[in-house]
């Protein structure tokens, strides 16, 4: 029952990432045609482009993170997949998860102290708009959180359900 | 001699984790971490405040967005009537050609990578339509399924592509001068898939039996009224990038503008069909970038492995050609292409491979397109190989039929690939005629 509470939790927080990082998307093609026709037809500029894009990129990549995996769309080498079944094939699967797991934490703690020093020295981009930087690593950050949890969510799944299948990537 | 054997662990490494299961990106990040603990001893505190600033400084990179945003487009498309709007207006133009309309398959993937950056987009569109046509007219299915494998790679070299982007980032050299790069050789390799068709319709009229009705002129220009919609895409897009308007990654949302309108206009665009191609390719650009993201990691790791210096002076010292060593590349590439994909293939050999290229006086640009038909060749080879899964999902047929079929392409794109290296110009004229 709590499994499956917090299962729902995680399903919900993922799907929340994932609506950001599409709202995120159209906001990028929206600010590259303003900056167009700023340019083009009043020979001005927002001034921003190039920066703001850049932290809606990182943004919606790592927030898209955890959802991308629960549907299976991350690409990987299924050579060792294609010959095991049943147990041995949860077993590599939850070896995979574990493995995916540890250099994600690794990853999301160094993070971590990033942002904690950019946030209490209160850094800012180095450009007109002097964006404060920390706002952009805990984005990067909440994604890894949210990716870790989806990965804990997939071996519990693998365990109790089996190991999913993986989707062709493009 | 130890610089060969960090080489060659590291390999073992990647051929470890990529070969267990691990996803690539996360495979490419362990590899790289465990490489510096193991083969320096570089404390993981260390590697740590290394990671963690140039995971975010990759990621919030602005080269990348063009990623999405044409993945995005090609998303749109594929849910729109584009794929029967190129078979209509294909059909009647191709018609009178030996090999009839197994030509379908061939200019619709050129015209159709002209608006989209992926190989798979482009196989997809174009296959979902085509295949169930010509089978139902009777036409080989051998020829069918090979045409479409080997012409939907298409899409990678024929600009806008993805891989063509991330190269350019990764390499820093122009995009807008790679795409120019990779037209010519775009349509050499199509015409060259174009006359083995012939050739073999020729000798063998069975794999493309005639039609009761023939298309006549009144068809023809149907056709070619079809077609306006896919060339008014392509004018903006190129348009827009060549006119200066816009750069490679703006021209990108200017193509999402562009096709959102196009689906509008024709009716076709509706909440699920936005909502949806959104999603996917926010998906798809997360899976991508965070690949892209490790590689960056990849490279600053080997960098202080000293492998790409030390690699590229051991072959340095072997004294091979030019042609030698373009030639033990390709042979590299077509071995990694059976078990990756292009992208990943891309950013793990570039730190090795382009300064060895460019050691040996060739044209980062001309590299950047002989990459990506070496890409190209990665997606029809099996057991890993994109086109052949997605034809496989569109036919059923088993992986190895498709292959098999594929075969003839893949030689076809071999043959293209050695032109392209006797004949740099095929890459080089057009960037020199825009840009020099």
């Amino acid at each position: 029952m709590l499994a499956r509470t917090l299962l729902r939790v995680n399903d919900f927080a993922g799907n929340l990432a994932i609506w950001i990082s599409a709202g995120l998307l159209v906001y990028i093609v929206c600010h590259i045609s303003v900056e167009i026709i700023a340019r083009g037809v009043f020979s001005t500029s927002t001034f921003s482009m190039d920066e703001f894009v850049g932290y809606a990129i990182g943004s919606m990549t790592f927030l898209s993170l955890a959802h991308t995996f629960q549907h299976r769309k991350h690409i990987r080498v299924s050579i060792l997949k294609s010959f095991v079944r049943g147990r041995v094939a949860i077993a590599v699967e939850l070896v995979c998860i574990a493995f995916t797991f540890a250099i994600t934490l690794f990853l999301a703690r160094y993070v971590w102290r990033t942002l904690e020093r950019d946030f209490t020295r209160g850094t800012v981009s180095p450009t007109l708009t002097e964006t404060p930087i920390w706002w952009i690593d805990t984005a990067i950050f909440v994604g890894l959180v949210l990716f870790m949890s989806q990965l804990l969510a997939s071996a519990y799944l693998a365990i109790t359900e089996g190991v999913a299948e993986d989707v062709e990537a493009e | 001699m130890e610089s060969l054997f960090v080489a060659f662990i590291i390999l073992l490494l990647v051929m470890f984790f990529l070969g267990l299961g691990v996803w690539v990106f996360a495979g490419l990040l362990l590899v790289s971490t465990t490489g510096l603990v193991f083969m320096i001893d570089m404390p993981l505190h260390r590697i740590g405040t290394i990671m963690a600033p140039l995971v975010i400084r990759s990621a919030t990179s602005w080269e990348v967005a063009a990623i999405p945003m044409f993945i995005w487009m090609g998303e749109i498309m594929l849910r729109t009537d584009m794929s029967d709007r190129l078979f209509r207006g294909l059909s009647p133009l191709t018609y009178h050609l030996p090999g009839r309309l197994l030509h379908t398959n061939i200019a619709g993937s050129a015209l159709f990578a002209a608006i989209s950056g992926s190989s798979a987009a482009t196989t997809a569109t174009v296959g979902k339509i085509t295949i169930g046509e010509l089978k139902a007219r009777g036409y080989s299915k051998s020829l069918t399924y090979g045409s479409l494998a080997g012409a939907g790679s298409l899409g990678l070299l024929i600009p806008p592509s993805i891989v063509m982007i991330v190269y350019g980032v990764l390499a820093e050299v122009s995009i807008s001068r790679l795409f120019a790069a990779g037209v010519l050789p775009g349509i050499m390799i199509a015409s060259i898939y174009a006359g083995y068709v012939m050739i073999v319709s020729m000798m063998n009229p069975e794999v493309a039996p005639p039609d009761r009705d023939k298309p006549g002129f009144r068809d023809a220009v149907r056709g070619m009224i079809d077609l306006i919609p896919i060339a008014i895409l392509i004018f903006i897009v190129l348009g827009s990038i060549y006119s200066g308007i816009a750069t490679p990654s703006e021209a990108a949302a200017v193509g999402v503008v562009a096709t959102l309108f196009m689906a509008l206009a024709t009716r076709q665009l509706n909440p699920k069909i936005f909502f949806q191609s959104l999603i996917s390719a926010v998906q798809t650009s997360c899976m991508i970038a965070v690949i892209l993201i490790a590689a960056a990691f990849l490279s600053t790791a080997m960098a202080f492995l000293h492998v790409p210096q030390d690699v590229a002076n051991a072959i340095s010292a072997l004294d091979l050609s030019p042609y030698a060593l373009i030639a033990i590349l390709a042979v590299f590439y077509i071995i990694l292409g059976m078990f990756l994909e292009g992208i990943s293939i891309t950013v793990m050999s570039l730190p090795i491979t382009l300064p060895l290229a460019v050691a040996a006086g060739f044209d980062p640009i001309w590299f950047g397109v002989f990459l990506v038909v070496m890409v190209e060749l990665a997606q029809i080879t099996p057991p890993v190989g994109f086109n052949l899964f997605i034809i496989q999902g569109l036919t059923g047929s088993p992986i190895m039929r498709v292959a098999l079929a594929a075969a003839p392409f893949f030689i076809m794109m071999c043959v293209g690939a050695v032109l392209l290296t006797i004949f740099p110009e095929i890459a080089l004229w057009l960037p020199g005629v825009l840009y020099d």
